[in-house]
């Protein structure tokens, strides 16, 4: 690779992410196609050790040779290492890896007239059940290319195929607006399903006909899995090996210790052949795994990346990703520890089950403002977006103006009703069963 | 250049849609981020790229790429993939007058940061860094992060507009985690963002120091108990809050095909008293993302969203006016050229009233004084923020410190329930930034005077 020994000309070691990606995004508001889209990406970012200092930068391309400004590109790392740390850590050595299926054909030839047809589909389902819903869906395939290689003879490609799916609905009755929002994700068309997607949105719109209020206090709640996101959010900080290198990790120094409930499990996996976090390496060439973050409550491992692993004198864990949040562009960032696909095994209970259960609270299926409160304490305070009121084990109808509160450590370690057995994808990269657990404060308007 | 225009223009004119935009965007950025004491991120980036958005047969097609070859055939790419999606449209879209721009502008700044060498950039922010990891044992990490980025734009469309603009964007964030015990973790953070030069991060020691002073106090502070309060939010939640719960709102693209919604937010609508006003001012130079002209080549312009507590106006974009046969108010934005434009707001404030803070004190038995925002969600009538910090108020004096402080509501019986307007408006631009749609961070500002609040749900235990 050409950049790479650019690199090496100037530096003691080297590193190349390149990233190749087209994207096909369609855009329905109201039930109307707003604008169909193709999305062309190509980036590179260099990152180096010179006289022992790292040195970051990173460019779009042309997609041709272009020497001048990969030559450019090494001048800016290089004046970037000048002040840079020292390398806590060395890029790693080509290692044995089996590779996974991310790239799916039947994908690659979709086209936009099918993703329409697709988003279309949807729309009309949920008009028939409600001419008036306003339905706003988005639909994106993309396939990308990526590359990495190292001085260390580290030199990795994949094709990775995905397709997204986001549907919000909303519903006005007078004053009153009820809206919600779904996703599903996967690198392979089969894994994600429209049908699914409709149904969850069916349900969720029966159980609201009637809305209903709740008062105060402690209560029962049964997190659907969409709405577990609440609970996990906060832990999700927690094992984050860089929050337990910054210290404010309230798990640091917990290792092999009981710290949840026996019944709660979870791992964190990259090689779920169809996932939406699925890819047989990092974005820093370490083979992906399965690694048990829970197990029946006992804390097994933290999340590391090449960096943060050296930090902590532990091994990366195959989770460093570049800013996943922001799409194909996310190149630019420097690769940080984050989840690949995060899963919590299902209990013995059935979601009915569970509901039978509680006497006297709420269902929760999502809030506003996730990660509000203090996650690094555990703390999450929310408003309920989508909530039912729970009575004698029935939905009695949906709540607003609701905040819920409490501390995701001592609810799972202390409250913990029940798991659902039927654990679900919520937006292609986590697998939450319903939760149950006792003690949350709701604060509601009845 | 020339060159580059005359291209342009005749890609333009050669495209086969009914209109056609292009805009081309080059950004170079530098960013310094400590992490605890150590350097975590110095790092160049430099991004260049283009989007073609063609209305054709009334539907759009839009293309972005990086590579800035052959434009025309990247015009035929949006016009055809254009014309799949006017297919399936029913209704065509169409978009409003809009005045032709031709203009140049060109950056300024106090202190222009391409001339300020790496090595004093990278001293000043690892600087602020120390302030706030030595100023007491609890601090256990922070974080300094600086943002720097010059973006120049080229825009050109098929009615004759040609603009180019430049516009730099500093921002500074400084956070720190206080720690005692296991589970008693605190943040504290602030933050400062000005479309200028390096002076905007000058002389923040004191920040520094605030910031990693908050983080200590809120270990000892208790968490506020749930329920409902009289509260009195500082310019800068106050600001936040007028952007989530109702700027969002005031955004036509959310109502133009929302029939429901359009018998809602209908203009004359009473939502406040007659004391409230609330503007989005499209340019104001030398704020965050402040330019003159929006990506869809319209002159900013200056919004009452509400004027004497009534409903006044909407933000635009040419196709959200010509559905409601409004003006544009120049409020299409994009975040870069990986993006179209959509509505979006810009400078969005409550003008002052006349209340003194002390008179907004006055008659608050119990009440929460919540400050600066870490955070806030809307979803239409629903909105939720949290407080990065707060204090009692008992017997109209301000009191003890409180966190946790989660406020939430629905934005037509609170901003009812605003009795009174301080007299002191500030408006913030932050180092974050506005997300809708997928498109994250805009840079925008938001305002406000101290306002008070009765009656406001606060979440806790």
């Amino acid at each position: 690779m050409k950049l790479l020994d650019f690199g090496l000309e100037e530096a003691e070691e080297a590193e190349v992410y390149q990233i190749k990606a087209q994207a096909t995004p369609v855009k329905f508001s109201s039930g109307e196609l707003d604008s169909a889209k193709s999305v062309e990406t190509r980036g590179q970012a260099l990152r180096l050790v010179s006289e022992g200092r790292l040195g970051y930068a990173t460019a779009t391309t042309d997609g041709d040779r272009e020497t001048e400004r990969d030559k450019e590109l090494v001048q800016k790392a290089l004046e970037a290492s000048r002040f840079g740390d020292r390398a806590p850590f060395q890029f790693p050595a080509p290692q044995a890896m089996e590779q996974i299926r991310t790239r799916d054909r039947e994908l690659v030839d979709l086209s936009p007239a099918e993703l329409i047809e697709m988003g279309e589909e949807l729309i009309g389902s949920l008009e028939e059940f409600d001419p008036d819903l306003q339905v706003d869906v988005n639909l994106s395939k993309s396939l990308s290319q990526v590359r990495i290689a190292n001085s260390n003879g580290l030199d990795l490609e994949e094709e990775r195929t995905s397709l997204g799916i986001t549907l919000s609905v909303q519903q006005v009755r007078g004053e009153d607006i009820f809206s919600f929002y779904l996703s599903s994700s996967g690198k392979e068309l089969d894994w994600v399903e429209p049908s699914a997607l409709l149904e969850q949105a069916l349900t969720r719109l029966r159980w609201a006909e009637k809305t209903t209020q709740v008062g105060r206090g402690p209560n029962s709640v049964l997190f659907t899995p969409q709405g577990s996101l609440v609970l996990l959010f906060p832990l999700l900080s927690g094992f984050n090996g860089k929050n337990v290198y910054l210290g404010s990790s309230p798990l640091e120094g917990r290792l092999n210790e009981q710290v949840l409930d026996s019944r709660f499990n979870l791992v964190d996996d990259g090689r779920v052949e169809g996932a939406g976090g699925s890819c047989s390496f990092d974005d820093e060439g370490i083979p992906t795994r399965r690694k048990e973050i829970f197990s029946a409550g006992v804390l097994k491992n933290f999340l590391y990346d090449l960096r943060t692993s050296a930090l902590c004198s532990a091994e990366p864990t195959g989770n460093g990703f570049k800013g996943g949040m922001l799409g194909d562009d996310g190149f630019r960032s420097l690769p940080s520890t984050g989840p690949s696909n995060l899963i919590i095994e299902g209990g013995e209970r059935s979601f009915e089950g569970l509901l039978a259960e509680i006497e006297s609270g709420i269902l929760v299926d999502g809030v506003l403002g996730l990660g509000q409160g203090n996650p690094s304490s555990g703390q999450f305070s929310n408003n309920v977006s989508v909530a039912y009121k729970v009575e004698n084990g029935e939905i009695v109808g949906r709540i607003k103006n609701t905040m819920i509160a409490g501390n995701v450590y001592e609810l799972l370690e202390d409250g913990l009703i029940g798991l659902g057995g039927e654990a679900e994808w919520v937006g292609g990269s986590l697998k939450v069963p319903p939760i149950a657990v006792d003690g949350v404060n709701v604060v509601g308007e009845g | 250049m020339q060159k580059l225009k005359s291209e342009i223009e005749r890609v333009l004119k050669g495209s086969p849609g009914d209109y056609t935009e292009l805009r081309l965007e080059e950004e170079q950025a530098l960013k310094i981020e400590y992490k605890k004491e150590s350097l975590e991120d110095l790092s160049f980036s430099e991004d260049r790229g283009g989007i073609v958005r063609t209305l054709i047969d009334g539907g759009w097609g839009i293309t972005t790429f990086n590579s800035l070859k052959e434009l025309e055939s990247k015009v035929e790419q949006a016009a055809e993939i254009g014309r799949t999606a006017a297919g399936a449209r029913e209704e065509k879209i169409s978009l409003a007058d809009a005045e032709q721009a031709r203009d140049e502008v060109d950056v300024t700044m106090d202190e222009d940061f391409r001339t300020v060498d790496l090595q004093e950039k990278k001293e000043l922010i690892e600087s602020y860094n120390e302030e706030m990891l030595h100023f007491d044992d609890q601090v256990e990490s922070t974080v300094s992060r600086y943002q720097e980025s010059l973006r120049s734009l080229t825009y050109a469309n098929s009615e004759g507009s040609y603009l180019k603009q430049e516009i730099p964007d500093v921002t500074l964030m400084l956070a720190a985690v206080a720690r005692a015990g296991e589970r008693n973790i605190q943040r504290a953070h602030d933050s400062v963002g000005e479309g200028g030069g390096f002076e905007v991060v000058r002389g923040k020691k004191g920040m520094a120091r605030e910031v990693a002073e908050r983080a200590v106090n809120l270990l000892s502070a208790e968490p506020v108990e749930g329920g409902k309060y009289t509260v009195i939010l500082d310019p800068k939640l106050a600001g936040v809050f007028i952007h989530e719960a109702f700027g969002h709102l005031c955004e036509a693209d959310h109502i133009y095909e929302n029939d429901k919604l359009k018998e809602m937010m209908y203009l004359g609508r009473e939502f406040g008293n007659p004391d409230l006003n609330v503007v989005d001012d499209g340019y104001i130079p030398g704020y965050r993302g402040n330019l003159p002209y929006d990506d869809e080549g319209v002159k900013r312009a200056k919004t009452y969203l509400i004027r004497e507590g009534k409903l006044s106006g909407f933000l635009h974009s040419r196709e959200t006016a010509a559905k409601m046969e409004a003006e544009p108010t120049g409020n299409a934005r994009a975040i870069s050229y990986r993006h179209e434009p959509i509505v979006r707001m810009t400078n969005t404030y409550i003008e002052s009233g006349e209340a003194s803070f002390e008179s907004l004190l006055e008659g608050v038995d119990k009440g929460i004084y919540a400050c600066e925002a870490f955070g806030g969600q809307t979803q239409l009538e629903q909105f939720t923020f949290s407080a990065a910090f707060a204090y009692m108020i008992e017997d109209g004096e301000i009191g003890d410190m409180v966190r946790d402080v989660v406020l939430t509501g629905n934005i037509f019986q609170t901003l009812k329930n605003v009795d009174r307007i301080g007299d002191d408006l500030e408006i913030h631009g932050s180092a974050g930034g506005c997300g809708k749609g997928g498109q994250f961070p805009l840079p925008v500002t938001t305002g406000a005077p101290h306002v008070r609040i009765k009656n406001v749900t606060i979440g806790g235990e």
